[in-house]
């Protein structure tokens, strides 16, 4: 016992001796020290350093220290020896005393006239695994926790602490700003004040002023209220945060007024937030209006998101959305044109609500992966409309997988438009109107957008369904639509992938005729209208792609009265708009009947790969069926220059087919101006100068002289439309070479007004002869 | 349509106001549809700026100002075309149809100045009234050697007196259609055309004919701005051997002449291609204000039919045998007699070209008819006869904006003893010489310069005019003529007498043929006795088909 208590005694006299070594070090050696503490117990990735350091301790042993510290040229410098802190002079003064067992912090005044200089220019950290990190729940706790200590173990005397000017640097930017900590003598109040501002341009600027209040006996033990005004460019928000804490739940609330100048708009949003963390549960309750919102929305107020996050790992957290929005209508027509079709006031009231629920402790844990991370439903409600039904509901899937979220909505929407025909004065108003001969039938039209919205890491897709069932009493339009939309995730990229297919579309063509003049109704491309700027990009690029394809053979179906029954078609179309296009388009079998002709078109195939350069490959072969022959006009090449050949059975050469086909009978059987006719046609094929349209009507219609200029290409023809008259087809006066003009009055006889230079002895004379001819 | 008229042809109708009760579909057209179809019609036209107000269901057009072009600019291919040169262009409304001139102008330009296989692009800028042309002109082509599909039986040298070019020549588009105008009017092809390939430098031309029967018989009645009316019998056989043989016998009836005439070609010399035998006959009964006359002629020529690079020649000889008998007016009662004839010409191909429109080239023809006395001839006489004819386009644009006409007609009649009154009464009618009309002195009427119906000796004639093209509408071209002649009645020898006509007319070329009107004053300077008789007056004429 006795030899105990010597050990005892030695340990504690040599504690005490260690101690006071260590105190009288401390006091009469301070920077020493300091420097040595630095050393042995500092950060070893900063190396701390300063000019001169001067302590002055007081120690009223043992129950009270005071002090004074003054730094000069202090430098905190990192790894690669840049300075992350540089102060020119500090001056700090502190009184500690304990009383019943607490530290009590009697005085503490830190001054700084001269400016801080903090650069947080994080340098680039070599990779290292991360440590796991607390849960924000388990940080908030132990703040809480720590304040709660420090509240309980510390108490404050008086605190006055200003720091006149300090400069962060962090990256390219400089921030200065001064900060004023202050908590009168004996007060649980702290009151602190700062300003920054972005030192380049002015275009950040904050001020905070508020109190923390830590008073034991008040009902909340720890509040904290401030104010705090952010200007950042156009934004501009002043907001009040109060933070109140008890033992039982923790409190905060912020509400304020947010100016956002964009462009011309003054946007006005007034957000209100309160947060409430009780011991089982997180809520929170965002409520919040805008004003001043661009066209065309009208109004976004009361928006309302609640979130209840319980604390309980496994247990699901809920979200609850409620965005009321109105939209203006785009012009006045269109508004005029809603009254009159749907029960909605301008602007239109819009509500967009969401629901669902998530695991949050998933959410943040990423490690792990889940595929039931967030679901909900989204639902966007409009006005009720007698013209169309809008359904707008989508599922939400949040999952991850490989550490990776997947955003996978699924879509389950739908616009059902019952009469297309009724639609037309909107869609007018829209400025889209439905052109003959489509604006006479009347149906239902239907969008549907069903299905997974799948998300990878730079698009969204998902699914559009369109089904067309349009009627009149002659024309059908019967169209399903499945596309594809695929968005860029930063929404400047959209690509539409369009499958349609043709089930049944059939059109009435205009009633024009062939003698009727060309109708110029196509803009004439060599006249340029304005020169070809280079186009600015768009912000948002949008991308088609076009599969257009008929269900069955001639389910496109074109009427006019020279096609029996109707011009059957069958198309397959493939479209991009930035590249070339593929298809093909079929003539199924018909009869073209004009002018008491009849040509059975057997089949007709134009290639359209190459239609945006002008180059339309095309296979086709007519029939006509004379009174002792049949002749094929067999189609080849491109379709604006067509290689045409004649055949015939029984078989006879070209020109005899050419003679057959205009007058039924063989050149030996012509007259002169017949056969010069006949001759031209001729050359006018073999030139290339007839097109598909002018096979038409050369194979369709009774031609009745027909003169053919090879050095301009252009040919004249004159028709015959019964009973003796004629009529030309694109005469031009200085394109023809024609110097004889012929009226047929019978098979033989012609009526012939002729120009003609004699021999000198008679010079030139012009007859007008009525004529009968016969050659054999 | 708010500010002046737009015309729409029956199908534009329907594509704008819709086709009524015709069809369901496009019963009516939308007003924005209607919208975009007039803004391409008005674009068509030149007005460029339409502005269009939907009012309820009604559509107010304003076309706007017509876009005038206001510079022609040759991009490529300015070694072969001059923007310059291109009239009625530059102040034009920009117009599809402008466009479609232009097009058609460069084509034929570069066509006929050697390539053969240009290919000419015209675009417009409206904003600035600018419009261009690009001629790729892929190279001078020459001309290889003629392919001809179907010749049923003929010789290929049977058509060397219809080709104006010959192998190695500088191609020209208007050569190949002169060769295609040439067989047509001769009938020995129903129809003819070239297809134009290219090669390297060559342009193969293959010539696609298609040949009916070579007998053709017709017959017409109809009327001339000589005969009123008049009845026509042809039989024509274009083929009668292997180089393309043929005759042409005609059965004419009119008021003024009843005639048959047999022509013919008869191409027998087997290396020459362009050389043939002309036998011919010729029976008439004509009857004109001065005389009426039987007359036969039967005969045989020597003819050739040649071209150089820009000229056609033609060349005819050949003894005669007539017959006279003069029913009414001054000539032989009854006379048959031998007589010499010969005639020589030549023609620019350009001449040829624009035959229709009267613009450029020139023609000369020389004639010679000469009998000799004893040979069954009452008289010694010989007649000489020189025509020429320039037509100058002076500002060398196409189209012409004035064209300068200018002719020269020079006869003598030569003969030692036709100063005697009997000699000069036995003179056959052919060999007299009377001025007057659309075809000579426009300031007196037809033949009205007779010298009392004894006709004259010599003449010599000059003629001028002056042209106005493609500046007043309807194609209406006004002239200014003027006319000079002197006439004698003596063989080579001029009286003092001076027969000058003024005067101004219209020309207008309609598709059937050119219809002229003038009216001109004629004047008379240092009159004689016979010149006293002649009115000096204005004189008016209204011809249809007569040129310059």
């Amino acid at each position: 016992m006795k030899t105990l208590f010597k050990v005892l005694f030695s340990a504690l006299l040599l504690l005490l001796v260690v101690t006071s070594a260590l105190i009288a070090f401390l006091y009469f050696a301070p920077e020493k020290s300091v420097t040595l503490a630095v050393h042995w117990f500092g950060p070893s990735t900063y190396q701390i350093s300063w000019q001169k350091l001067d302590i002055d301790w007081k120690l009223h042993f043992p129950l009270a220290l005071q002090g004074e510290i003054e730094v000069h040229n202090l430098k905190v410098q990192g790894t690669k020896n840049q300075t992350l802190i540089g102060v020119q002079k500090i001056q700090t003064r502190f009184d500690f005393q304990f009383q019943d067992s607490k530290l009590k912090l009697q005085s503490l005044i830190l001054k700084s006239p001269d400016p801080w200089i903090l650069d947080l220019t994080i340098p680039q950290a070599d990779p290292s695994p991360r440590e796991e990190s607390a849960s924000p729940l388990e940080q908030i706790r132990m703040v809480k926790a720590l304040l709660s200590s420090l509240h309980e173990r510390l108490q404050i005397g008086l605190v006055d602490s200003d720091i006149s000017k300090v400069e962060v640097r962090l990256t390219e930017n400089i921030w200065t700003g001064k900060l004023n900590v202050q908590s009168p003598f004996n007060s649980s109040v702290v009151n602190f004040s700062s300003e920054w501002t972005q030192k380049k341009d002015e275009k950040f600027q904050t001020s905070i002023k508020g109190s923390l209040l830590l008073g034991k006996d008040e009902p909340y033990p720890l509040q904290l209220k401030t104010e705090i005004d952010l200007k950042i460019e156009k934004i501009q928000t002043k907001q009040t945060l109060e933070l109140q804490s008890t033992n039982e739940k923790d409190e905060l609330k912020t509400r304020g007024l947010i100016l956002i100048q964009a462009g011309q708009n003054r946007i006005q949003v007034q957000p209100k937030l309160e947060l409430i963390l009780t011991g089982h549960e997180l809520r929170a309750q965002l409520e919040a209006s805008a004003r001043g919102l661009p066209k065309p929305i009208a109004k976004a107020d009361d928006l309302k998101l609640s979130l209840k996050i319980p604390l309980e790992s496994q247990a699901r957290s809920q979200f609850d959305l409620l965005l009321p929005l109105e939209i203006y209508g785009p012009k006045p027509r269109v508004l005029k044109e809603l009254k009159t079709i749907c029960d909605c006031q301008n602007p239109l009231r819009f509500a967009i609500e969401a629901h669902g629920d998530f695991n949050l402790n998933q959410l943040l844990a990423a490690e792990e992966d889940s595929s039931n991370l967030l679901t909900g439903e989204l639902i966007i409600r409009g006005p009720t409309s007698r013209l169309f039904t809008l359904n707008l509901k989508s599922w939400l899937h949040l999952e991850r997988e490989n550490g990776k979220y997947r955003f996978k909505p699924e879509l389950n929407s739908s616009l059902l438009i019952p009469s297309f025909k009724r639609l037309h004065p909107l869609l007018q108003a829209f400025g889209i109107f439905v052109p003959a001969p489509l604006d006479v039938m009347d149906g239902q039209v239907q969008l549907e957008a069903q299905g997974y919205l799948t998300v990878d890491e730079n698009f969204y897709y998902f699914p559009i369904q369109l089904k067309t069932d349009l009627k009149s009493s002659k024309q059908v339009a019967q169209i399903t639509t499945d596309s594809q939309v695929k968005v860029r995730s930063n929404f400047k990229e959209v690509d539409i992938d369009v499958k349609a297919q043709i089930k049944q579309l059939r059109l009435e063509l205009p009633p024009l005729n062939p003698l009727g003049g060309r109708p110029r109704i196509t803009p004439d491309s060599r006249i340029l209208t304005e020169p070809e700027n280079p186009k600015d990009p768009s912000p948002l690029k949008v991308t088609f792609h076009f599969q257009v394809a008929s269900s069955q053979p001639g389910s496109i179906q074109l009427l006019a009265d020279y096609f029996k029954p109707h011009v059957p078609i069958t198309l397959n179309l493939d479209l991009e708009s930035s590249k070339s296009r593929q298809g093909k388009l079929r003539l199924e079998p018909f009869d073209i009947v004009y002018l008491k002709r009849k040509v059975y078109v057997e089949k007709m195939k134009l290639d359209l790969d190459q239609v945006d350069k002008d180059v339309i490959p095309v296979e086709g072969r007519l029939r006509i069926k004379q009174t002792n022959y049949t002749i094929f006009i067999e189609i080849q090449g491109n379709a604006f220059k067509p290689n045409i050949t004649l055949r015939s059975d029984p078989e006879l050469s070209e020109n005899e087919i050419i003679s057959v086909l205009l007058y039924d009978r063989t050149s030996e059987q012509l007259v002169s101006g017949d056969a010069e006719t006949a001759g031209g046609v001729q050359a006018a094929l073999a030139d290339r100068a007839i097109g598909l349209f002018g096979l038409w009507a050369f194979a369709s219609t009774p031609i009745r002289s027909f003169s053919y200029n090879p050095a301009t290409k252009v040919y004249t023809a004159t028709l015959a439309l019964g009973d003796g008259l004629t009529a030309g087809i694109g005469t031009t006066w200085e394109s023809t070479t024609q110097l004889e003009l012929r009226k047929r009055l019978s098979r033989k006889w012609i009526l012939t007004a002729s120009w003609s230079t004699l021999n000198p002895e008679e010079g030139q004379q012009t007859r007008l002869v009525l004529q009968w001819e016969n050659r054999f | 349509m708010q500010d002046g008229e737009l015309t729409l042809n029956n199908n534009e109708k329907i594509m704008v106001c819709g086709s009524g009760s015709e069809s369901e579909g496009w019963d009516d057209v939308p007003l924005e549809q209607a919208q975009l179809h007039l803004k391409a019609i008005l674009q068509n036209l030149g007005f460029l700026e339409p502005r269009f107000e939907l009012q309820g269901q009604e559509l107010r057009v304003w076309r706007g100002p017509r876009t005038r072009i206001e510079k022609l600019e040759i991009r490529k291919g300015a070694e072969v075309l001059n923007a310059d040169r291109k009239r009625k262009v530059v102040g034009e409304p920009l117009s599809s149809q402008k466009l479609n001139e232009v097009q058609a102008w460069a084509e034929l330009e570069t066509q006929s100045a050697g390539y053969a296989c240009a290919e000419s692009e015209v675009k417009a800028q409206a904003w600035n009234g600018e419009v261009w042309v690009d001629s790729n002109l892929n190279g001078k082509k020459y001309f290889s050697q003629v392919k001809v599909t179907d010749l049923r039986g003929l010789k290929p040298e049977a058509l060397d007196p219809y080709q104006p070019f010959q192998e190695g020549d500088l191609y020209d588009v208007r050569k190949s259609q002169i060769m295609i105008s040439r067989i047509l009017s001769d009938g020995l092809f129903q129809s003819a055309y070239f297809m134009t390939n290219c090669h390297a430098n060559g342009a193969q031309l293959t010539l696609e004919t298609s040949v009916g029967k070579p007998r053709i018989l017709r017959f017409g009645i109809g009327a001339s701005t000589e005969e009123f009316p008049f009845f026509d019998l042809t039989f024509r056989n274009t083929r009668l051997d292997d180089r393309a043989s043929s005759y042409t016998l005609l059965l004419h009836a009119s008021p003024r002449e009843v005639s048959l005439n047999l022509t013919s070609e008869l191409y027998l010399f087997p290396s020459w291609s362009r050389t043939f035998l002309g036998p011919r006959f010729r029976a008439a009964r004509e009857s004109e204000r001065a005389f009426e006359t039987d007359s036969a002629r039967v005969g045989v020529d020597i003819g050739r039919n040649w071209d150089d690079s820009n000229k056609r020649f033609n060349f005819r000889w050949g003894p005669t045998l007539n017959y006279t008998k003069t029913i009414r007016g001054i000539g032989p009662d009854d006379v048959t007699y031998p007589s010499i004839e010969a005639s020589a010409g030549a023609m620019t191909h350009n001449y040829e070209y624009f035959m229709r429109e009267q613009s450029e080239g020139w023609e000369l023809n020389f004639f010679y008819r000469g009998q000799n006395q004893g040979l069954g001839s009452p008289v010694d006489v010989n007649q000489y006869q020189v025509n020429f004819k320039h037509l100058w386009n002076l500002e060398a644009t196409s189209p012409p904006r004035l064209v300068l006409g200018t002719r020269l007609e020079a006869i003598v009649v030569d003969s030692d003893n036709l100063l005697d009154q009997i000699n000069r009464e036995l003179l056959p009618t052919e060999y007299r010489i009377y001025l007057g009309g659309d075809r000579d002195l426009r300031g007196f009427p037809r033949q009205s310069l007779n010298n009392n119906r004894l006709g004259y000796l010599t003449s010599l004639y000059l003629g001028l005019e002056l042209r106005l093209v493609e500046e007043w509408p309807y194609r209406l071209q006004p002239f200014l003529l003027w006319d000079w002649a002197r006439l004698g009645n003596r063989p080579q020898t001029l009286d003092e007498t001076v027969y000058l006509s003024e005067g101004l007319g219209l020309r207008w070329a309609s598709p059937f043929g050119t219809l002229r009107a003038s009216a001109a004053r004629g004047r008379i300077w240092h009159e004689n006795l016979q010149s006293e008789a002649e009115p000096e007056d204005w004189v008016y004429f209204v011809s249809f088909g007569q040129e310059f």
